[in-house]
């Protein structure tokens, strides 16, 4: 499929071999086997012989909370983890054991059906894939995950006296990436973002970007280092990714997502990036190379652990991509009646995308203002996301097998 | 044990002209190496080390314990066999591309991730039952959870036979085979860990409950005496303590034939405020009821006095380490290690630990910090143990502390690289060191094994062999009852650390002290955090309960796992 000239060179659809090895190397190499090796504990688990098999216990949705079909996969199975009274702000992340839900400043204990409030902090909760510890903003607040796992905390201070925290350059949209083997690993900021707090107000279309995405938008890359004590920040580079934000590290920290735009700032799809970062001593080389091209669109992505899929959610109602949006779930196209309140109400649903094959597979079916919002992945393959309603401060929390069917 | 657990003593010795106070230490902010854990042995890695080798306790040092608290000299050749046992080398489990490969002794030992996957084991293997009665793990179910974690990884679909066999075809050098074990900060031996999973009843106890008080009150047990010798100068002062004693006991102290001039005070608590319980001549002496924590301050208006303090008191009976099913048995060790990385254009710092230099650090007015460092090196490995992790980075061993339960506070020993191996702190290594490798000849070394130095001679025991450890040792020496002196000056880096022996830092494990708070607060913990201040030891001196690889959040986080499974 030919590219407009307005956008970086390449061409959708177009995946380098690269992927394919990559997603081969991180089955057994990357973060998922890894935690796997350690005997993590994935919440829910117990006794189960498969990842398919963890969660059973787990009610699956109905009617009460989100509906009994919004699953858009026959096979799949979405399971209510919990539901909150308190509406949250901006993202949701999870625990790579699947045990805490970040939701603003409230972490969900699903194994003890507990809040722990955290003060100090006021959103983007983060967590490594390791599951050493997490992270807050403002200041990029590293945590440790025994101030969670410890006792039976109702508040962990993320700030102040006493806080088991400290605070790093970590900036907004923090994505926390590990060392697999002990040696160095690269972190990125997001670079420019699009703020995305959707579904407290009808929204129909992607949320817009706070800065344009120039033709000379760069990302910082920085090596941190294991200097034997602990990871340090030795130094930075910035690589150009002209035309795009919104970046996203991979687990191992090897593979780098952006969304991109044409020079109108129209949302065009994600670039898939092999992270090439080296240094001698502490001299920083650092690029970065296209290797795959998927023109979908969608909000901010999350890596699966085993680095062979993205999730991510995609507001629906309005904009360019309408057309599309209605007929893909069923109507006769954005004029059909059926597909009305969603042109009012707006909605988002939640998709995932196979690195390998560029198959995009949706996940829900969201009803008219009904947000299925922030998808991420557990070590396991699990996935967890966050649902909105319109004029309810009421938010659930589900989790989807629908990768671990792929 | 108990006698000396009942005995410890603090000694102040403050000889001013005017009788006025002593310049205060500067302010330091952290314990020891405790902090950071950091990349651990993986699944393949424990499958070729084999059972972690079990440390060889010298069960005959438990009843030196006087011996070499009184003698610095017996203390070190009792720190340097500890080394070696530590160092010893160890063959690995299976065949590598390095013929007759082998790593140090303390290398073999687990750390966090094993610790999770053998309790992960043992505890799941209870069932429910005996999960919900807390039960404790059998012997067998011990030794079958230790070989479980070592075959692992051949579980795991991803390592297939082919994939170990590339792994260890991988290991074709002396430093390849030295990373199998991963940039581990802490390492426990067999036994330290077979005690420590046992104990999981007490840790959730106190997970829940919180540890007893630095002062816990009990029956009251048999008399102690304890006797001090005392001489001071006019206007000096001597404080010895701290006594214990149970509701219902008391502490009767006196200095028998001493003339008039010379006074004596029981004071309540250690800190520098600590009210005053009675006060009269010393020889009249004085008494005070328990229960309580007590000091007892001896101060002369005489050109001199000189006598034997004679303190009788009634200590409670208590749980010394009540977050564990006992104290850990003489074959616990630990290690903390200190990496240094080589790769990244950053040269190992070096230390100048001379008498010369001990002095400027320790001066009045002296921040009592190691700092930067006094020079750079780049040791080749032959001169620096060094490992080489499959990333290709690699790494050099700063220092590490070692610690075995061989005496009732452990015996903390602190190994430093060294430019100059042979003066001050490594002039009396022993040939069983020197015979291990060269790299291991280029390390010092010192040692506590109590609060209190009670050694009454500065050189230590070495001013004709060893003079130049002899100068270092008078450095460091604050008097007999003074406090006792052990730095590592890559690992205690925090500002006033040149001032620490390590077991006063360690009391407080898992008591819900900060770490960092033992050296900054000087109020509640004296002489830079060295003095004993508590009666009991709730991790029995051990802090990877609950600070650095936090092995109790292990135990939490399987229980809790369990839980919510039912």
């Amino acid at each position: 499929m030919p590219v407009a000239s307005d956008v970086p060179a390449g061409e959708c659809g177009s995946i380098s071999p690269e992927v394919a090895a990559h997603v081969t190397a991180m089955s057994t190499m990357g973060w998922s086997a890894l935690n796997r090796s350690r005997g993590m504990m994935m919440h829910g688990c117990a006794g189960a012989a498969r990842p398919q098999d963890c969660l059973a216990t787990v009610p699956l949705v109905s009617d009460a909370d989100i509906g009994a079909s919004r699953s858009a996969i026959t096979a799949a199975h979405l399971r209510l983890l919990f539901t909150s009274t308190n509406r949250s702000g901006f993202w949701t992340r999870s625990s790579a054991d699947g045990r805490f839900v970040g939701r603003s400043t409230r972490l969900r204990d699903l194994a003890r059906e507990a809040d722990i409030t955290a003060t100090g902090a006021m959103y983007d909760p983060a967590f490594y894939p390791d599951n050493s510890g997490f992270m807050y903003q403002p200041g990029g607040r590293n945590c440790p995950m025994s101030a969670l796992t410890t006792g039976t905390p109702t508040t962990v201070a993320i700030t102040g006296a006493g806080s088991p925290c400290t605070g790093s350059s970590a900036s907004l949209y923090q994505h926390l990436a590990a060392s697999l083997d002990g040696g160095d690993y690269w972190a990125s900021s997001a670079g420019t973002a699009a703020w995305d707090d959707g579904g407290h107000a009808p929204t129909l279309t992607e949320t817009p970007r706070n800065e344009r995405w120039t033709a000379t938008a760069t990302t910082s890359i920085t090596l941190m280092a294991n200097t034997g004590a602990g990871f340090s920040n030795v130094g930075s580079r910035r690589v150009p990714t002209p035309l795009q934000g919104d970046g996203v590290i991979s687990p191992s920290s090897r593979l780098l997502i952006t969304r991109f735009v044409d020079t109108a700032g129209d949302y065009q799809g994600y670039i898939l990036h092999r992270l090439e970062a080296s240094h001698t001593g502490s001299a920083i080389m650092a690029s970065t190379r296209e290797i795959a091209r998927y023109c979908v669109q969608g909000a901010k992505p999350g890596f699966s652990f085993d680095e062979r899929f993205i999730a991510y959610h995609h507001y629906i109602g309005g904009g360019d991509t309408v057309e599309a949006d209605a007929r893909e779930l069923g109507f006769t196209g954005a004029d059909d009646a059926g597909f009305e309140p969603y042109t009012t109400q707006g909605s988002s649903n939640i998709y995932i995308l196979d690195l390998q094959t560029g198959r995009q597979t949706r996940v829900t079916t969201m009803g008219p203002g009904q947000y299925a919002l922030y998808p991420h992945f557990r070590s396991d393959g699990w996935m967890y996301f966050l649902v909105r309603t319109l004029g309810t401060t009421r938010e659930h929390v589900v989790a989807s097998d629908a990768a671990l069917l792929q | 044990m108990t006698r000396s657990l009942t005995r410890s003593v603090v000694a102040l010795a403050l000889l001013a002209p005017a009788c006025g106070p002593a310049p205060s230490p500067p302010t330091p902010t952290t314990c020891e190496g405790i902090e950071t854990q950091a990349m651990s042995a993986s699944a393949e890695g424990r499958w070729l080390l084999g059972l972690a080798s079990r440390y060889p306790a010298d069960t005959a040092l438990g009843a030196r314990g006087d011996e070499l608290r009184r003698s610095q000299r017996a203390r070190r050749e009792a720190a340097w066999a500890a080394v070696a046992r530590t160092l010893s080398p160890v063959p690995l489990a299976h065949p590598t591309a390095t013929a007759g490969a082998t790593v140090p002794r303390f290398q073999t030992w687990y750390d966090r991730a094993d610790v999770a996957r053998t309790f992960q084991r043992l505890y799941e293997n209870l069932g429910p039952a005996g999960r919900a009665a807390q039960e404790r793990f059998s012997d067998a179910a011990l030794d079958e959870a230790f070989g479980l974690n070592v075959g692992f990884v051949t579980t795991l679909p991803e390592w297939p036979a082919s994939r170990l066999e590339a792994y260890t075809a991988s290991l074709d050098t002396a430093a390849a085979v030295s990373g199998v074990s991963g940039v581990q900060r802490i390492a426990l031996s067999p036994d330290a860990v077979r005690h420590f999973v046992s104990s999981y009843p007490e840790v959730l106890r106190c997970i829940a409950n919180g540890a007893p008080p630095g002062f816990a009150d009990g029956p009251a047990a048999s008399q102690q005496v304890a006797r001090e010798p005392i001489a001071l100068a006019r206007c000096g002062a001597r404080v010895v303590g701290p006594f214990f004693v149970a509701t219902g006991g008391s502490l009767t102290a006196r200095i028998a034939d001493l003339a008039e001039g010379t006074d004596l005070r029981v004071l309540e608590g250690v800190t520098p405020t600590a009210a005053t319980r009675c006060s009269a001549s010393a020889a009249t002496g004085c008494t005070v009821q328990g229960p309580g924590l007590f000091m007892v301050k001896v101060t002369t208006r005489s050109p001199s006095a000189s006598g034997v303090l004679d303190v009788r008191y009634t200590p409670p009976t208590t749980n010394m380490a009540a977050c564990l099913h006992g104290v850990f048995p003489p074959s616990a060790a630990t290690v903390a290690l200190e990496w240094r990385r080589t790769d990244l254009g950053m040269p190992l710092p070096t230390f100048d630990t001379s008498a010369p230099a001990l002095s400027r650090r320790l001066a009045p007015g002296a921040d009592a910090t190691w700092g930067t460092g006094d020079g750079a090196a780049e040791p080749a490995e032959r001169e620096a143990y060094t490992m080489r992790l499959a990333s290709g980075s690699r790494f050099r061993l700063a220092g590490m502390h070692i610690r075995t339960r061989e005496l009732d506070h452990w015996l903390n020993i602190t190994l430093w690289w060294s430019p100059t191996p042979d003066t001050d702190f490594g002039a009396d290594r022993p040939a069983a060191v020197r015979s291990l490798g060269g790299p291991w000849s280029s390390y010092k070394m010192c040692v506590a094994t109590d609060f209190d130095e009670q050694d009454p001679d500065p050189a230590g025991g070495f001013a004709q062999d060893a003079p130049s450890l002899a100068a270092a040792l008078r450095t460091v020496h604050e008097g007999r009852g003074g406090p006792s002196w052990c730095s590592n000056p890559y690992i205690d880096a925090g500002p006033g650390m040149v001032r620490s022996n390590c077991v006063g830092c360690h009391q407080h494990a898992m008591s819900g002290v900060l770490p960092a708070d033992v050296q900054t607060d000087h109020a509640r913990f004296p002489d830079n955090g060295r003095a004993r201040v508590r009666n009991n030891y709730p991790a029995d001196g051990f802090w990877g309960v609950d600070g650095g690889d936090h092995l109790a959040s292990v135990i939490a986080e399987t229980v809790e796992y369990w839980r919510s499974a039912r």
